[in-house]
C-alpha cells in the first residue's frame, strides 16, 4: 500500500470534549488526506469515540472465559481523514438494483480504552483488549466498525 | 464430516437471547460450525443479528470477524436493514470462487482478492478482504471459516430502552471444502448436549460436489448449502433485568 499523498499532521490540544470520563488530556495527531474535507470535525469525532469507550462494558472480570482487565482511561491515540470504506453495505433489491450504503469518507481512529468484542468463541468469553480502533462514517457520524486489528486499506490504494 | 463445533451457548434454551444481565458477556456465544478436523479455532467470519452492536442501543445486524489464536476482532454493522418483523437469510458468500453472486463486488475484478468474501444478511452485504487481515487459509478458495449467526439481546444494566424482538432468524450457510476430507450435510453431527440444534426437517442442503466424491487430493469447490432456525420459531423477546 502506497500512498503518494502528501498528508498533514495535526496536532489537536486541549479539546474541550466535557466528559469526566475523559480523565487524560486529549491530545492527538490527526491525519487527513489532501484534497478531502470533512463534515464533522476531529473534536466531533473524538466525542463520538470517547462517548463509547466510557460506556461501561459489559463483563464480568473471572467469571467463566471472560479475562481480567482493568481498562485505561479512554484516549484517543491518532485519527485520520482518508477516502475508502471498505465496509460499505451493498444492498440487493429485489429488482436487482444494488444500492450502496455508506459515504466513502470515513474516519479512522487508534484509542486506547476497554475494546471489548460483542462475539466470542464457544466456551470462551468475549475478547477483551486494552487498544483498538473505530471507524466513523464522516456523513453520518456512525460508527461502522470497531476492532483491533488496523482496518484494510481501501481498494486499490 | 461438518458438525456443530462446540455450540455452546449457555443461553440456547432461550432462544438465543440473554436471560441474565450479569452474564450477558459470556452468553454471546453464537453457533458456529466446523468441519470437525481441529481448524475450529483458527477464524471464524460470521453474521448475525443482534442489540447493541458496537455499543449502541439498537437492534443491529452485524458481521464479525475473530482470530482466536491473538484475540482479535472486528466487527461491522451492516446497515439498511428492517430490524424487526422479517424472517432473513444470513449467508457467507467466497466471492473469489463465485463472483456472480449477488452481494459480491460488482463488477468483479481480476485482481480483486482471492481472499474476498461477503458477509450478507438480507439483502445487505458487507464485503470482507482477508487478504487485509493477514491470512491462516492455506490457498485461495480454502477458507475454513466457520459459519455462524446469532440473535444475542445485549441490554446494558439499567437500559431503559424497549427490548428488541425477533420471530424467526434463517441461516442459509455457504461453505467451501478443500483438499479431500469432503462434506455430506447428510453426515451434519449436531452436538445436542452443547447447544440447540434445529430438528433434521429444518435442514435442507446438497451434496458436496453434486454428489460426487472428490479423490483424496481433489479440490472440491462447491457450495454447501442449509438451512436451519435460529432457537426459536417462536417470537422472543429480551430478558428483563
Amino acid at each position: 500500500m502506497h500512498r503518494s499523498t502528501v498528508v498533514y499532521l495535526l496536532l489537536v490540544l486541549g479539546l474541550a470534549l466535557g466528559n469526566e470520563a475523559r480523565a487524560e488530556p486529549p491530545d492527538f495527531a490527526v491525519e487527513i488526506e489532501p484534497g478531502l474535507t470533512s463534515r464533522m470535525t476531529p473534536n466531533d469525532v473524538a466525542q463520538v469515540v470517547l462517548s463509547r469507550l466510557a460506556e461501561p462494558q459489559v463483563v464480568v472480570p473471572g467469571a467463566a472465559g471472560v479475562p481480567e482487565l482493568v481498562p485505561p482511561a479512554p484516549r484517543i491515540l491518532s485519527m485520520k481523514l482518508r477516502s475508502g470504506n471498505p465496509w460499505k453495505t451493498r444492498m440487493v433489491r429485489d429488482d436487482g438494483s444494488v444500492e450502496e450504503i455508506g459515504s466513502d469518507v470515513v474516519w479512522v481512529v487508534h484509542a486506547k480504552g476497554s475494546f471489548v468484542s460483542r462475539r466470542s468463541w464457544p466456551g470462551k468469553g468475549p475478547i477483551v483488549r486494552s487498544s483498538g480502533f473505530y471507524v466513523l462514517d464522516d456523513e453520518t457520524g456512525q460508527i461502522i466498525a470497531r476492532g483491533t486489528l488496523p482496518p484494510p486499506e481501501p481498494d486499490g490504494d | 464430516m461438518w458438525q456443530v463445533a462446540d455450540a455452546f451457548a449457555i443461553d440456547w434454551q432461550f432462544g438465543g437471547f440473554s436471560q441474565s444481565a450479569i452474564l450477558i458477556a459470556v452468553n454471546q456465544e453464537p453457533l458456529l460450525l466446523g468441519n470437525g478436523e481441529g481448524n475450529e479455532n483458527a477464524e471464524s467470519i460470521e453474521v448475525g443479528v443482534t442489540r447493541g452492536f458496537g455499543d449502541s442501543d439498537v437492534l443491529a445486524y452485524f458481521t464479525a470477524w475473530n482470530r482466536r489464536a491473538t484475540d482479535d476482532f472486528l466487527e461491522v454493522p451492516i446497515a439498511g436493514i428492517p430490524s424487526v418483523g422479517l424472517t432473513v437469510e444470513g449467508r457467507i458468500l467466497n466471492c473469489a470462487l463465485n463472483p456472480s453472486q449477488s452481494g459480491c463486488k460488482q463488477p468483479w475484478s481480476s485482481t480483486n482478492s482471492p481472499f474476498e468474501y461477503a458477509a450478507c444478511i438480507g439483502g445487505g452485504c458487507v464485503n470482507w478482504d482477508k487478504t487485509n487481515l493477514g491470512s491462516l487459509a492455506p490457498g485461495p478458495g480454502t477458507p475454513d471459516f466457520w459459519i455462524g449467526l446469532e440473535a444475542t439481546c445485549n441490554i446494558y444494566p439499567g437500559s431503559t430502552s424497549p427490548p428488541s424482538r425477533i420471530d424467526t432468524t434463517t441461516v442459509r450457510g455457504i461453505q467451501y471444502r478443500w483438499l479431500g476430507s469432503w462434506s455430506n450435510l447428510h453426515n451434519l453431527n449436531p452436538r445436542p448436549t452443547l447447544g440447540k440444534f434445529p430438528s433434521p426437517s429444518s435442514i435442507h442442503g446438497t451434496d458436496c460436489c453434486n454428489g460426487v466424491v472428490p479423490g483424496t487430493n481433489d479440490q472440491c469447490k462447491q457450495p454447501l448449502d442449509f438451512l436451519y432456525f435460529f432457537n426459536s420459531l417462536t417470537p422472543k423477546t429480551c430478558g428483563t433485568f
